[in-house]
């Protein structure tokens, strides 16, 4: 197994023949984001698409012109790595089984339920020396990084507090009911839409020292939660997530000196003074170049894949590791572990017969 | 009256009304709720209730609605499907009604149906009743909910299903797109034409007081095959919008004699165009017409899902820039770049007023929102709806005064960053 390893990964160095893919989980993301991220890339080709939907797989695979599966061990007959998109619930256990055997893995976030999960997943990944990457995809807008730069310089000065707001009436195309059953999804927005959040907010800011963590939750998955954070830098702020407002979706971290401001979706930030009289505003730009570009949602996924290709024919390790994403997983495990209700000021005067 | 462990089908449950009764039956009733879902993107608020069962399915498969009907004593029928063309439209929602009370007598279920005072037609004057003439005529929206009144009543006459028809007036609170969302939306993105000093009547009801009729609906044997106008407290159209304004601390409505309005709904000589000075909607960034009106109008919304016209928006979205400039005129230019404003301070609550409108329309001039057709009779009828019969059978007296239902409506709007 070590040798075919080897094998693989001096013939991907050289450049003898492309990644073979498998997309396991042909749900939206995949259809939006994945999939057409491939088929531009040409150090690859999609081998196989796998959906326990088999019509819904085959559909897609004729557009590709791949074949289609259900069984998603087909994935280590036709591919060498794999794109995981299922569910939340089933990414630990069909990843560790894939990752023993050898396949590299792009996993989408949240990377597994829980922190024992991911745990077992770095393991998997180690006794089959296959990359663990994971899709938090927006390490990939410039502004994650410029933010990152500001912070590390301390060009903010002394920070005072930070305030992360990221919400949006829910309208994501959903194939199927997973995201709002807790036993599949694991959780609502705070872990949907939280593991990038609260990835960020680790990233830029570093350890959550305590917190206390309220949802709109009965049982269910929560649509709006809030968390209140004290750093292990001493930091405090708050964060606040929604699938029922239309928030700012901005981080705003404050310093005596300048309040940084960054857009949480698209590459955009801002500098500027505490009175707010004068500042900086604009895009990040890329490390290897002073392009200042647009990015969106959609743009992301391409050097997202490209990162892992890279990781895979062991140019550096992949941008964002099982190990990172492990962080927000523990930290969102912890919040549900600790919430309290979200009590909504308009209902205290129900009205019933 | 408790509906507690009562088995309930809500069709329509991921709507306004639909999801704050969810809401009410789980918290103050610990009722056994079913909900039929059409599309799972809207069912965030009830999917909060791990007991809540949601049942994939339209309205318009029989099968489904069978399904779910199963083991239930109560259906409450909100489902109301807006896309399509107005005889497709129709056709869906009459047979989606149709499939709800053919299911509910088989299974014996008691259903409430909820229909809208629309169907009335607003009168110029007078107080309303359950007697008055329905006059749907050139709403389609009213016009397919008198359908369903029909359809619903009739399988009581003919088959003896046991069905009460709810009527609601002007229904605002929390979470309402039409008279909550939309208007404080309007209001701060330009003005809101009202007629004749806004004097005419505003028949309003919290959205508390709905869900409370529609409870008791279900549990009184005198409602079965009864209509019922559900209202709260009538005030004036400048009181309604008044109080809005008041939240976002500055005056965003006009007045325009109805005369007037009439002219100009008559040079706009299609209902179209008069829709569209009505939608008149501001763009935030640069981006395809069309996308922008799927994503932001009531219309748009509702219809981004079906597989043809998302197919097209994904199109149009994926449109590289460069080709959206040779599509000039289709493009709709923001006058400034979002978030270019200094951002708010960077705390938890922001007490802070919205600043008054200073966006621009697609043509780059203040959004003016004048009533349509509809609406034009909508703002100047001075009817004053009665409630008598619901009083008399139902016991149905609204709880919550205008001015308390607007103090909770703001601490929602506060909340959802509207005001």
């Amino acid at each position: 197994m070590r040798d075919e390893k080897e094998q693989l990964v001096s013939e991907q160095r050289g450049e003898q023949r492309p990644v073979r893919v498998a997309v396991i989980g042909c749900g939206a993301i995949a259809e939006r984001g994945h999939l057409p991220a491939l088929s531009k890339l040409s150090n690859c080709a999609i081998a196989l698409l796998v959906d326990k939907d088999l019509d819904r797989a085959s559909r897609l695979a004729a557009q590709y012109k791949v074949p289609a599966s259900d069984n998603y061990r087909d994935a280590l007959k036709y591919a060498n790595a794999a794109i995981l998109a299922l569910p939340h619930h089933l990414h630990a256990e069909i990843g560790c089984e894939l990752l023993q055997a050898g396949l590299h893995l792009l996993v989408e976030k949240p990377m597994a339920m829980t922190a024992h999960e991911c745990d077992g997943m770095l393991a998997a990944a180690e006794a089959g020396q296959a990359v663990l990457a994971v899709g938090l995809m927006r390490r990939f807008l410039h502004s994650t990084h410029a933010a990152r730069w500001v912070l590390q310089q301390g060009l903010l000065g002394s920070l005072q507090r930070f305030d992360f707001q990221e919400g949006n009436v829910f309208n994501w195309p959903m194939q199927s009911d997973f995201l709002l059953r807790r036993e599949t999804a694991g959780g609502g927005v705070l872990f949907d839409t939280g593991a990038h959040t609260l990835d960020l907010l680790l990233y830029w800011l570093g350890d959550v020292a305590s917190f206390e963590y309220y949802d709109d939750s009965y049982g269910g998955v929560e649509a709006d939660c809030e968390l209140r954070l004290k750093l292990a830098s001493g930091v405090q702020g708050t964060v606040q997530l929604s699938r029922t407002r239309d928030l700012r979706n901005t981080a705003i971290i404050e310093g005596d000196r300048a309040i940084l401001e960054v857009n949480l979706r698209r590459n955009w930030l801002s500098v500027r003074s505490p009175n707010g009289e004068s500042g900086l505003v604009g895009y990040g730009i890329a490390s290897d170049s002073f392009e200042m570009v647009e990015q969106q949602f959609s743009d992301l996924f391409k050097p997202q894949i490209e990162d892992w290709f890279a990781a895979i024919c062991g140019e550096h390790p992949p941008a964002v590791p099982g190990t990172e994403a492990r962080r927000s997983v523990a930290l969102i495990e912890a919040c549900y572990a600790q919430r309290r209700q979200l009590e909504f000021p308009w209902n205290f005067q129900r009205v019933t017969a | 009256m408790k509906l507690t462990d009562k088995r309930i089908l809500v069709t329509g449950g991921t709507g306004f009304i639909g999801s704050r009764l969810v809401e009410i039956l789980m918290l103050d009733h610990q009722a056994k709720v079913r909900v039929l879902v059409r599309n799972f993107s809207r069912a965030s608020r009830i999917a909060r209730f791990a007991e809540v069962q949601m049942a994939a399915g339209d309205i318009s498969d029989y099968d489904a609605v069978d399904r779910a009907m199963e083991n239930c004593d109560i259906v409450f029928h909100c489902a109301y499907d807006f896309s399509g063309q107005p005889q497709q439209r129709q056709q869906v929602n009459a047979n989606g009604t149709e499939n709800v009370a053919k299911a509910a007598l088989k299974h014996g279920t008691r259903m409430i149906h909820i229909s809208t005072i629309d169907v009335y037609g607003w009168p110029a004057e007078g107080k309303l009743d359950e007697s008055f003439a329905r006059q749907p005529e050139g709403n389609i929206y009213a016009e397919t909910k008198l359908e369903g009144e029909a359809i619903a009543l009739d399988y009581h006459q003919k088959h003896g299903l046991s069905v009460t028809v709810l009527q609601p007036t002007i229904v605002y609170g929390p979470f309402s797109r039409p008279w909550t969302i939309n208007p404080v939306k309007q209001l701060s993105t330009g003005q809101v034409v009202l007629v004749d000093e806004g004097q005419g009547c505003c028949n309003t009801v919290y959205v508390d007081d709905v869900v409370q009729a529609m409870v008791l609906a279900a549990t009184k044997e005198e409602a079965i095959g009864e209509v019922f106008l559900i209202s709260g407290e009538p005030v004036t159209w400048s009181a309604f919008y008044g109080t809005y304004e008041k939240m976002l601390g500055y005056k965003s409505t006009v007045s325009m004699p109805a005369a007037k309005l009439e002219q100009r709904l008559k040079l706009d000589s299609t209902a179209k165009s008069s829709n569209a000075a009505a939608l008149k909607p501001v763009a935030t960034l640069p981006q395809p017409r069309l996308v922008f009106m799927l994503q932001n109008t009531d219309v748009g919304d509702r219809i981004i899902y079906v597989p043809l016209v998302h197919k097209f928006y994904n199109f149009l979205q994926a449109l590289p820039k460069p080709l959206w400039q040779l599509l000039k005129f289709n493009v709709i230019k923001p006058t400034s770049e979002p978030n270019k404003q200094p951002p708010k301070p960077a705390s938890p609550k922001n007490n802070k007023k919205k600043p008054a409108p200073t966006s621009a329309t697609l043509t780059g001039e203040p959004a003016i929102y004048f009533p349509d057709a509809w609406k034009l009779k909508l703002y100047r009828s001075k009817v004053e709806v009665q409630t008598d019969k619901a009083e008399r059978l139902l016991g149905y007296k609204p709880r919550v005064s205008f001015e308390q239902g607007m103090k909770m409506t703001q601490k929602y709007l506060e909340w959802a960053d509207l005001v």
